[in-house]
């Protein structure tokens, strides 16, 4: 599971993220929603230990900078993370290695599924936006992490690579991995939320659940009171 | 036009209130200001018998200055053209109901304006240039002016080259056989007045490039005659190279009007590059210079496992951009340093060694290493700190060791060392290079947070100074205090002996640093 305890994250003088706190479960997906500038990738990138920051993370149990909680973190950046000069075969080489993989014909399947396999000799620079972000994907997938965060997973793919990054989600919530998705399109996810924390202002303003004949606001209703309330209020 | 004026004025207007409200900006300019005030209250040209090396040899450098951007710029419009807009320019500018003269006459306006910041570091060099030859302020506002001037008229050729080239591989062969022809001409001019004085070779150089025949150089030698004649007094020389320089631009902005009304299609190509290039900059990535055709080769990693993939992945990265075995940039150090100390050669090796310290600085912060910073992949690998760390410098540190020793087993060999003597010139070298990498770390490790990147770079430059004393420090006491061997081999053993226990410390105390730092793309 993720935990995530009171994180306050500043940039200089800019409070990004104001004692941030929630969970996932193990088999849920949590979205995280706001408007650009709410600090939803700040925090995405504290739970990767990618920045400094006060509070406490901890991911299955151990605290997230830990080499056992970085053995089952996956994280999807929002810009592709590749290497200019390696191709799409060798950027699934370097996690194997890295990651002390065996090979189990895992990144074939992934490369097939998002497109890729027919692009595995091209170098990372030679790749659209799109086709990065796929190769981005497949890294952050291939080591088959517990826990998985991806920051605006969307941006910059095709209908066939969005709709087979939709059936992931639900695959890893079937097999009890915990997700979580930042994004600001809230048609993008939904059809598949279980949990969902709106974000303003480097806080959390609201949460909702995704409970099944329940006559509580729609989360589209509830995004916009608290975000166009917010522009009232300025 | 009024748009276009508007446009201007404005982003002038905010470039100056965004200075004054930057810290950093403002801390920098106060830095400039103070270097050159300092260099010139110190300047020993007030006081008597000082001797300067002969001016001639600053305008040899300068026409090699210019000769070098200037082709640079063409080569460039051969194969990805060159822009005078932004990408903002593009999406709105082009779009808009104004006529293309009018913007391409926006775009000179602008590129006048980016030329001139691109030579600013002109200035940083006023400190030697005084020092050794006496070149005043005035003349190395010359300098800049004219650099900026060659910048501007090399990317209006750029443009115009690739205009005239662009989806024509045959144009493109008679393009490059233009350049080639003209470089070879004057290369062979110069290597032949060179070798019939072989006896005087420094002086040979100096003087050829002074000769009227590389004066010729299309623009680089007519405005390298513009900048000397004015300091100079020559006004027919001044006059006749502006004039050229004129007459050349105005031609090229001629063809670009007349010949072809549409360039829009040819700079759009070189705009999105240079404003991928820029945001890279901006997000504190470092562009690697990656060529435009990368050869494949073998296919793969093959070897490494955990940790050390990274020492391999970086073998790869760097079979893959280089051209021989060192990489391109520091062959352009290395060139220039060796430059340098033929210049130097009656100075000795410590004028070379600290001129070569000095560039190396900036050459290790390019290291492949430092690029690893900027994606995430480093951080999130679960492998231990200080192992991931030791794996990421070794392909760095390896390439320092090569690059120490062919530059001064080089640069030895110019100042007539002996074997000894560049055996721990070269111990040195390698020192300050792991010195530097272990600044660098400490940079990291301690102020990776901060988001002002001109903050950083000062940061960086005053750590190297600070972890540099102990070594400069020793080198000095040494010779004072002890005449065991040579003193060269003294200065250089005591150099190398201290930066390589402090680099280990540095080293050894940040050994967690990617425990710490931030990825580094905001």
């Amino acid at each position: 599971m993720l935990k995530v305890e009171r994180v306050t994250k500043r940039y200089g003088k800019v409070l990004a993220n104001n004692d941030i706190s929630f969970e996932v479960e193990p088999g849920q997906i949590a979205v995280l929603l706001g408007p650009n500038g709410a600090g939803k990738s700040t925090i995405i990138k504290c739970i990767a230990g990618l920045l400094r920051f006060f509070g406490k993370i901890e991911i299955d149990g151990n605290e997230n900078k830990s080499l056992e909680a970085k053995r089952v973190l996956g994280y999807v950046p929002e810009m592709p993370a590749i290497y200019d000069l390696l191709t799409v075969s060798e950027h699934m080489e370097f996690i194997k290695r890295v990651y002390r993989l065996s090979d189990d014909g895992y990144d074939q399947e992934l490369l097939k599924r998002l497109e890729l396999w027919d692009k595995k000799d091209k170098l990372g620079k030679e790749l659209s936006k799109g086709m990065q972000q796929k190769l981005s994907i497949c890294c952050a997938l291939l080591y088959k992490p517990k826990v998985i965060v991806f920051d605006e997973p969307m941006v910059g793919l095709d209908p066939h690579a969005i709709k087979e990054l939709k059936n992931m989600f639900r695959e890893f919530r079937d097999s009890g991995k915990t997700i979580l998705i930042s994004t600001h399109m809230l048609d993008s996810v939904e059809d598949y939320w279980d949990l969902a924390h709106i974000m303003v202002n480097g806080s959390i303003k609201a949460t909702k659940f995704n409970r099944d004949g329940s006559d509580e606001k729609t989360l589209e209703e509830l995004y916009f009171e608290i975000t166009e309330g917010r522009v009232a209020e300025e | 036009m009024r748009a276009l004026a508007y446009l201007i004025l404005t982003r002038f207007k905010n470039r100056i209130k965004n200075t004054i409200k930057n810290p950093g900006a403002i801390i920098i300019i106060i830095f400039i200001i103070a270097l050159v005030v300092i260099s010139a209250i110190n300047n020993p040209s007030n006081q008597f018998a000082k001797t300067y090396r002969h001016i001639s040899e600053v305008y040899a450098m300068i026409t090699a200055l210019y000769i070098w951007v200037f082709v640079m710029n063409c080569l460039n419009g051969l194969s990805k053209g060159a822009s005078l807009y932004s990408m903002p320019d593009v999406s709105l500018v082009f779009v808009a109901p104004i006529p293309t003269k009018k913007v391409l006459l926006y775009g000179l306006i602008q590129q006048m304006g980016t030329s001139l910041l691109v030579g600013l570091f002109i200035i940083f060099q006023y400190g030697w240039l005084n020092s050794v030859y006496g070149v005043s302020l005035v003349f190395l506002i010359y300098i800049l002016l004219g650099y900026a001037l060659v910048i501007f008229s090399g990317q209006l050729s750029a443009m115009m080259i690739y205009s005239l080239t662009a989806g024509d591989d045959r144009r493109k062969t008679v393009g490059k056989f233009i350049i080639f022809a003209i470089c070879g001409i004057a290369a062979l001019y110069a290597l032949i007045t060179i070798y019939l004085d072989k006896d005087n070779m420094v002086n040979a150089a100096v003087s050829v490039a002074n000769d009227l025949p590389i004066i010729l150089f299309p623009i680089a030698g007519w405005i390298q005659a513009a900048v000397v004649g004015l300091w100079t007094g020559q006004g027919v020389k001044a006059l006749l190279g502006i004039l050229a320089a004129v007459i050349y631009v105005g031609a090229i902005v001629a063809i670009l009007t007349r010949s072809k009304a549409d360039y829009y299609e040819d700079v759009l190509q070189a705009t999105e590059a240079s404003y991928t290039a820029i945001n890279a900059s901006k997000e504190g990535r470092i562009d690697s210079a990656l060529p435009h055709k990368v050869k494949l080769g073998r296919i793969g990693i093959s070897k490494g496992f955990g940790a050390s993939t990274f020492y391999y992945k970086h073998l790869l990265e760097s079979r893959r951009s280089r051209v021989f075995v060192l990489d391109r940039i520091t062959l352009i150090f290395m060139i220039v340093n060796i430059v340098f100390a033929i210049f130097m050669k009656n100075v000795g090796i410590v004028a070379a060694f600290s001129f070569a310290t000095y560039m190396q600085v900036f050459s290790v912060a390019l290291g492949r290493w430092i690029r690893e910073l900027v994606l995430p992949y480093i951080y999130l690998v679960p492998e231990p700190a200080f192992i991931k760390l030791l794996h990421c410098l070794r392909e760095s540190l390896m390439k320092l060791v090569v690059e120490a020793i062919i530059l001064f087993a080089i640069i030895g060999l110019i100042l007539d060392l002996s074997i000894i003597e560049i055996i721990f010139v070269v111990f040195a070298r390698i020192s300050f290079g792991l010195l530097f990498n272990a600044g660098n770390i400490l940079v990291e490790r301690f102020f990776s947070g901060i988001t002002l990147k001109i903050i950083t770079v000062f940061i960086y430059i005053i750590i190297m100074i600070v972890i540099s004393i102990p070594a400069i420090t020793a080198a000095t006491l040494i010779n004072t205090l002890v005449d065991l061997f040579p003193p060269i081999v003294q200065s250089f053993m005591a150099i190398g002996i201290c930066n390589f226990i402090v680099s280990l410390l540095v080293i050894f105390l940040c050994r967690n640093m990617l425990e710490f730092a931030e990825l580094n793309n905001r």
